[in-house]
């Protein structure tokens, strides 16, 4: 199978490394960013995050273990989610910069063929009425 | 899935196709006689409709005896993304939020 190249992004805060570490690792705050779950900075533990219904992302869930944790600088976990054939694996890392903390995002492991597809059919009525308001809404844009 | 002849959210356009979709959400499938009912137009007219739903892949008919028998496939209303753009702007987006919870937020 033919993975993807890794996707690697980053952004630099001004807050305190072990500030923005528990951003990153602590479920509370996790869920104000992420998407609320179990998630605990434990090797070897599994956890499930679960997507908000009221935003437009496209995973009903999310789901992987810890694979390694050296705080307050890494943190690999596995990343699974039912439109991705295979198992990905996310990397945050935190790094001590004049300007504050980077914290870098690598997700890796995508396979060629993946694609993420947005809408399922097979959701309801209420879902259809939803989708039907959108495209009237996207014929107005 | 190959290209449809006709966009689907151009299909989507019109509000009688659009009730043609809506009677079938309904009823999951109907016959060209039932959906005429439900249409104060000419049976000539209502064709057109189907014929421009058919072609964008919304409509599937399909023969039952002497009549056509539609029912919806929304699978062409699906977008598909190519997973790596969509995961990239997946995290960009997480990023800003964070930005701006860590902003607005005295931890």
């Amino acid at each position: 199978m033919k993975l993807m190249p890794p996707i690697a992004i980053e952004k630099t805060y001004k807050q305190p490394i072990d500030e923005v570490w528990k951003y990153i690792t602590n479920q509370t705050y996790l869920a104000q960013w992420l998407m609320p779950g179990n998630f605990e900075p434990i090797v070897g533990k599994s956890y499930r995050f679960d997507c908000p219904p009221d935003e437009n992302e496209c995973s009903d869930f999310v789901f992987g273990e810890i694979l390694d944790v050296q705080a307050p600088h890494t943190i690999k976990f596995t990343w699974n989610t039912a439109q991705l054939h295979n198992t990905t694996v996310v990397t945050f890392s935190l790094v001590e910069t004049n300007d504050g903390v980077t914290f870098k995002i690598a997700h890796e492991g995508f396979a060629e063929q993946d694609k993420i597809e947005c809408e399922k059919h097979e959701m309801g009525w209420a879902h259809h009425q939803n989708l039907i308001e959108k495209i009237v809404k996207h014929e107005k844009a | 899935m190959k290209k449809p002849k006709v966009d689907p959210f151009k299909a989507l356009a019109d509000p009688r196709r659009r009730k043609i979709i809506q009677l079938l959400l309904v009823s999951s499938s109907l016959s060209l006689h039932a959906i005429t009912e439900n249409f104060d137009m000419s049976r000539q007219a209502l064709t057109r409709h189907i014929n421009t739903l058919q072609e964008s892949g919304i409509l599937k008919p399909e023969t039952k005896g002497r009549e056509t028998i539609y029912h919806l496939d929304l699978e062409p209303l699906k977008e598909v993304y190519d997973v790596v753009s969509y995961y990239h702007s997946f995290w960009e987006n997480k990023l800003d939020k964070l930005d701006q919870l860590m902003n607005t937020k005295k931890a």
